[in-house]
């Protein structure tokens, strides 16, 4: 599983995620302080412990957090 | 052949050597103080955020005259104090304290070559306790503005013989396939590309890719006079926030000699936002 929203990071560094506890692809993203933040690009589940149906509710669980996250600054008022 | 200033510069063996005292003060200027000074620095050594120190919190500019003499205080530095700077991102926010330290008048300051990266290579050692430094008085100079460009001065050393622009940045930035590396999602511009008649010289020609520190005089002559970048002209070097154009206003102006560098501090991130600007791709 890739976030799409990371295209073009560089990855520094391959370890745990422990949000998803998967090996990830990681990047860093400073934020307005300068100060870098780690950030997972991609996720590779292991075939024998995940189904595709498991690795559709974590991406639908990162696309809600987009949408949320682009209400914020993008308000969608068409009714 | 020296650098034209070679008092500018100490390695980092002179630096382990040289301990802080109370005449001499190391200070580790950082972009990123999370991932660098709280995880470690050199033994004495204090802070500067290049965000929260050097940056007016409110307007963007950098400090006031007496946003300055309060931050020498706080960091024990007097008129007179011999000062090594040295920081993260290969020095490049080091170079721009630098910057802001001779605009505000302090004269006896120097750079650790290399910074964060060689003492790191090098594996000379951080400690994470922070020294105590009594606040001391200091009093700035009036700014030097000779060593500042502003957006006007650009503007009009457009198509001037006499002005040639450097820009710092990297070739993808400078012909406007980027606005910022992803990285730094927060320094985007409206518009790619850059100043009309600039010259793409990257501050990273001017550092050892293997360990930061400075090329030698004759490559850096070599680096810059090839490109019409040359003594006798008016410099203005820029970049996309002015800090990697600090690091080559340093490099010409302390190791080359040149004497009419400025370093334009609103950098790309003013200029390719302004409405009617000027923009070649």
């Amino acid at each position: 599983m890739e976030d799409l929203t990371k295209r073009g990071l560089t990855v520094k560094d391959t370890s745990i995620d422990e949000k998803l506890n998967v090996t990830a692809d990681k990047g860093m993203i400073h934020d307005m302080d300068g100060i870098g933040h780690w950030v997972p690009i991609r996720w590779y589940f292991p075939k024998d412990m995940f189904d595709l149906t498991k690795i559709s509710e974590y991406a639908e669980i990162m696309e809600k957090k987009y949408i949320e996250l682009r209400e914020l600054t993008c308000p969608d008022d068409s009714p | 052949m020296n650098y034209a200033h070679p008092e500018v510069l100490v390695d980092t063996d002179w630096v382990l050597k040289n301990p802080p005292n109370e005449n001499r003060k190391l200070v580790e200027v950082d972009y990123d103080p999370v991932n660098g000074y709280q995880k470690g620095h050199i033994k004495g050594a204090s802070l500067i955020w290049w965000k929260r120190d050097i940056n007016d919190p409110i307007t963007r500019d950098i400090i006031s005259k007496k946003q300055f003499e309060a931050l020498m205080s706080k960091n024990g530095i007097k008129e007179d104090s011999e000062v090594i700077l040295y920081g993260d991102f290969n020095n490049w926010f080091a170079a721009f304290v630098f910057w802001v330290f001779k605009y505000y008048g302090h004269e006896n300051l120097k750079i650790m070559d290399g910074g964060r990266k060689k003492w790191e290579l090098e594996n000379k050692g951080y400690v994470t306790e922070e020294p105590q430094i009594p606040t001391v008085v200091y009093k700035a100079q009036p700014p030097d503005e000779g060593l500042r460009a502003y957006l006007f001065d650009v503007s009009r050393a457009l198509g001037r013989e006499d002005t040639v622009m450097v820009d710092v940045r990297s070739p993808k930035e400078f012909t406007g396939e980027i606005t910022a590396p992803p990285e730094y999602p927060m320094e985007h511009a409206q518009r790619g590309g850059h100043i009309p008649g600039a010259n793409n010289i990257p501050w990273a020609t001017a550092v050892n890719d293997a360990d930061g520190t400075f090329k030698s005089v004759e490559i850096l002559k070599q680096n810059y006079e090839e490109k019409g970048v040359t003594p006798d002209k008016d410099v203005i070097c820029y970049c996309r926030i002015g800090e990697r154009s600090s690091h080559s206003w340093f490099v010409l102006k302390y190791l080359l000699g040149y004497s009419k560098v400025r370093n334009y501090d609103g950098s790309w991130t003013e200029w390719g936002n302004m409405i009617g600007n000027p923009v070649e791709k």
